[in-house]
């Protein structure tokens, strides 16, 4: 390997960054998940109770794979006298719990575990009426575990913005890296069928009873419009891993994928999924010290602080 | 005023340099650090794998892999809206009370826009899985529904589930003048044990 190959990766993986765009991953997630929890609050024994829509008799005819389960929770816990219900309640409130504690950043390493833990007991509890955002939150919870997130804008770290470290690069590549993945595997799922290219997934999506939020009909007589809007999405997605690494287009990219979820949250009504995608990617690269203004500002201060240290030694 | 200009370049990108030397130097790539990256790479592999839908199951190793990628999502793919025979199915029920009143209702009623997107999709698979060929399992969940209804409805005598699809007309459908419709797939009636 040239010595330019291996100094490039040692440059993308090894050289110590910011926590911020981590921070805000941290506090954005939480922040959408509470809100989100709140929404929720209302059926929460409906969506995850014993006795709910799905009830108890219906999940021994289901696969859930051997994995923990709220349901095998609720049955332990009610051989001890425990209400189902009250686990169910305890479960989430444990969740929100952890979810607050993860948005101001106190204790946050062992907040993100309880986070995730109490997540994907819910999630699986509710696996039927789970989706995109809840399984974003599970990756991203995830991640969390193991990022330095509470190293900047925490309770932890005094609200300061943190060190640059080499935990932070490391773990903002490979949020950056799965979110390509994602990106790309999502738009190239979709290239494989003819409804992307010929305009109908979109006119599907928003003119479907469950999704449409206004009536958008007039598509029909325009739809080289629905067809542009489809070819948009995908070279939106399937580009995402290359351009939003190119300087020059990083801004393009970032503006147009935020769009694309505005318009989802506007159009098909998935206000808290648009909301998770739209913190993931502004978290992951519109943070990202390298990346702005705010990083030529962050790396000019970050070298008054290594002269300022520097200072005692020289004198 | 050149030469001026000259000096302040070399010196300011002298000071870079120093400072992205120190900067090395004070985060060493310790083994700890090493495995942590090694570790992430894995996951990674694993998550793409997942995402492109390819899934190891054997052996130990294939199980361990599994259980690790289901924790922690690694196991998902990402194809929302992807595929083309997408249906959209929907569960209703009418419920007749002791004095012949009919009314039709569903369980997303009186649900906020968050509750109403999950109520739907639980629905939507319930739905998939009553047109199962296992007849212990759909009635397992046609019942259970049934119990659920009951209970939310206590003055119903009689109830009907009404399992349906959508019928969504393409662009040139709907050009043509096909209009979204409903279609009832299967229902099933309960009474009221007295």
């Amino acid at each position: 390997m040239s010595d330019r190959v291996k100094s490039s990766i040692r440059e993308f993986f090894f050289s110590p960054a910011s926590s911020v765009p981590i921070a805000v991953l941290r506090i954005l997630l939480a922040g959408i998940l509470l809100i989100q929890a709140f929404l929720l609050s209302g059926q929460m024994l409906e969506l995850y109770g014993f006795n709910g829509i799905l009830q108890s008799t219906v999940f021994s005819h289901l696969s859930l794979g051997g994995y923990p389960t709220l349901a095998g929770l609720q049955t332990r816990l009610s051989g001890w006298g425990i209400d189902p219900d009250a686990t169910v309640r305890g479960t989430f409130i444990l969740y929100v719990t952890s979810l607050a504690s993860l948005l101001v950043g106190w204790k946050t390493r062992t907040s993100t575990v309880i986070c995730w833990a109490t997540h994907f007991l819910l999630l699986k509890a509710s696996f039927l009426s789970a989706y995109g955002v809840d399984q974003f939150a599970n990756v991203f919870l995830y991640f969390l575990i193991w990022m330095p997130g509470g190293q900047a804008y925490s309770v932890d770290a005094g609200w300061t913005s943190g060190k640059p470290s080499l935990q932070a690069r490391i773990s903002l590549r490979f949020f950056q890296i799965e979110l390509c993945i994602i990106y790309f595997t999502a738009g190239l799922f979709k290239a494989f069928g003819a409804q992307w290219w010929d305009g109908n997934a979109i006119w599907r999506s928003v003119t479907s009873p469950i999704f449409n939020q206004f009536d958008l009909t007039w598509l029909a007589s325009v739809p080289w419009f629905a067809k542009l809007l489809g070819w948009s999405t995908l070279v939106l997605e399937m580009g995402y891993p290359v351009f939003i690494w190119v300087p020059r287009t990083r801004w393009l990219w970032l503006s147009g994928v935020i769009g694309l979820h505005l318009g989802i949250a506007i159009f098909l009504g998935l206000h808290s999924f648009a909301a998770v995608m739209i913190a993931l990617s502004l978290s992951a690269f519109a943070f990202s010290p390298e990346f702005n203004r705010v990083s030529k500002s962050y790396g000019s201060a970050e070298m008054e602080i290594r002269q300022e240290k520097k200072q005692p030694s020289l004198a | 005023m050149l030469k001026a200009l000259w000096h302040m370049v070399c010196f300011s990108s002298s000071r870079v340099c120093q400072s992205v030397g120190e900067m090395k130097s004070d985060n060493q790539i310790t083994i700890g650090t090493r495995c942590f990256l090694v570790v992430g790479l894995l996951h990674l592999l694993v998550a793409l794998a997942g995402a492109l839908g390819f899934h190891y199951r054997e052996g130990k190793l294939g199980r361990f892999i599994d259980g690790y990628s289901v924790l922690s999502g690694a196991d998902r793919q990402w194809g929302f809206f992807s595929n083309d025979s997408r249906t959209e199915n929907r569960i209703s029920f009418d419920v007749i009370d002791g004095a012949g009143t009919h009314s039709q209702h569903c369980f997303e009623e009186g649900a906020n826009r968050e509750e109403m997107l999950r109520i739907n999709d639980m629905m939507a698979r319930l739905w998939g899985m009553a047109r199962e060929k296992d007849k212990e399992k759909k009635d397992a969940i046609i019942g259970s529904l049934a119990g659920k209804i009951f209970a939310r409805f206590p003055e119903a005598h009689e109830i009907t589930i009404n399992f349906e699809s959508i019928g969504l007309p393409n662009l040139t459908e709907y050009r043509a003048g096909v209009r979204t419709h409903w279609t009832k797939f299967y229902e099933v009636k309960y009474v009221r044990p007295s």
